[in-house]
């Protein structure tokens, strides 16, 4: 159940409300005050933010085996605190967000947990908030954050810091499109040299969502 | 007098801690198709399951990845939904090693009831004899001076069991059937109920 909370820990703090496409070469690294200019960027966009729809697919290599494997769903994100992350291949499988309680469903069976109850849950709901907010990851306690950028894209790395989490994850990088400052793919990179990577599509702003959708039964 | 005791009692011992003979009257010209025990690859060398592992009360969910390398050795991963990973094991035919495993559950004792459990999970030893076990006949597999595997022979080429036994006592059970679309399941769950292992193969 840990190891099951820890990944939930780990997929919001690297969740960023915004897409956008990027490309993954010729990225040079930028001065500080246009560091912090991007981080004030991100954080207006991610402020003007009231709702997000849209889809992922999902791409985990494992290195140890050269084999990957492929998921897909879609995400659903309302603020302050609802969040909706449901794969629907290659099985069903839902996290959802509503408030204080937290639902994890799978083909067979839901379960139901309250962040004012349970401190993991709680951390993930302070750690979610933050990110929305646009300057949660950027955390000098938690991570190194350096960023790249080309002509279209900046790309932000984030070098964990914290002990309990570099074992599991040592790096993260989000790519952000330079016009929009939204997120389109993320980069996940453990130890083992494993990666998981998350491409957004499909996404739609600011438009109504039902709060039922937040609810899962 | 007390030297008898003393005798009695430690021949007592000694008997109780040997080995328990299980194979009844082997047959070593077995003639059965090699797979008696459905394998678990055929002409997939991959296969990838939705993952399911309770420990009393807490739950894990995830994929588990399997890989056939060779003929006698095997290799996996369990990653969860959002993919991170879990373990990454390699299977012998007898032993289990893994090369990673996360923090959280890299315990001497984890490794060994977790490393034993692969093992039962995803060996299939080739069927070269059989023997008699509880009546039916089956492949004995002793992995260790405690730990025996028992595949029986069901005559269904599309389910099957097992058990694991640790010092002769059924320590595990373990199912393996097709679906129709010739997925298989696994279901595994030791005897006491403290941890069962559920697999659903899918197509990914």
């Amino acid at each position: 159940m840990k190891f099951a909370l820890k990944v939930y820990l780990l997929v919001f703090i690297s969740f960023f409300p915004h897409l956008s496409f990027g490309q993954k070469t010729d990225y040079k690294a930028v001065s500080k005050s246009i560091s912090q200019e991007y981080i004030d960027n991100i954080a207006k966009a991610s402020g003007s933010m009231t709702t997000l729809q849209c889809s992922f697919t999902q791409k985990k290599i494992i290195s140890v085996l050269s084999e990957s494997i492929i998921s897909k769903g879609k995400l659903l994100y309302k603020k302050e605190n609802k969040l909706c992350w449901e794969y629907s291949s290659p099985y069903l499988y839902i996290f959802a967000m509503n408030g204080d309680k937290v639902f994890i469903k799978n083909e067979k069976s839901t379960s139901q947990f309250d962040t004012k109850s349970n401190a993991v849950f709680k951390e993930i709901s302070l750690l979610l908030v933050n990110s929305i907010s646009g300057v949660g990851l950027i955390d000098s306690r938690k991570f190194d954050v350096a960023f790249f950028e080309n002509g279209s894209f900046i790309k932000m790395e984030l070098t964990t810091k914290n002990k309990p989490l570099k074992s599991i994850m040592s790096t993260i990088i989000l790519y952000f499109e330079k016009s929009t400052y939204l997120v389109h793919n993320i980069e996940m990179v453990e130890p083992s040299g494993d990666t998981t990577s998350i491409v957004f599509s499909d996404t739609v702003l600011n438009q109504p969502i039902d709060d039922e959708k937040f609810t899962v039964h | 007098m007390m030297k008898n005791s003393l005798f009695i009692s430690f021949l007592a011992l000694v008997l109780s801690s040997c080995s328990k003979f299980i194979c009844v009257s082997p047959n070593l010209d077995y003639k059965g198709t090699k797979d008696a025990f459905p394998g678990l690859f055929g002409s997939n060398s991959v296969r990838k399951f939705q993952t399911t592992i309770k420990y009393r009360s807490a739950e894990m969910t995830g994929i588990m990845i399997v890989k056939k390398l060779d003929d006698t050795h095997t290799a996996g991963s369990f990653v969860n939904e959002f993919g991170i990973k879990g373990f990454d094991f390699r299977i012998s035919p007898d032993r289990v090693e893994f090369s990673y495993l996360i923090n959280k559950l890299d315990k001497w004792y984890i490794r060994r009831s977790l490393g034993n459990d692969l093992h039962f999970l995803f060996l299939r030893p080739e069927m070269k004899y059989y023997c008699s076990v509880d009546g039916k006949p089956a492949m004995v597999n002793k992995i260790s001076h405690s730990l025996t595997f028992v595949f029986f022979i069901s005559g269904e080429p599309r389910s099957a069991k097992a058990e694991m036994l640790k010092r002769n006592h059924k320590y595990a059970l373990l199912e393996q059937s097709d679906r129709n679309d010739d997925m298989i399941i696994l279901r595994m769950q030791h005897v006491d109920g403290s941890i069962s292992y559920e697999l659903n193969e899918f197509n990914n």
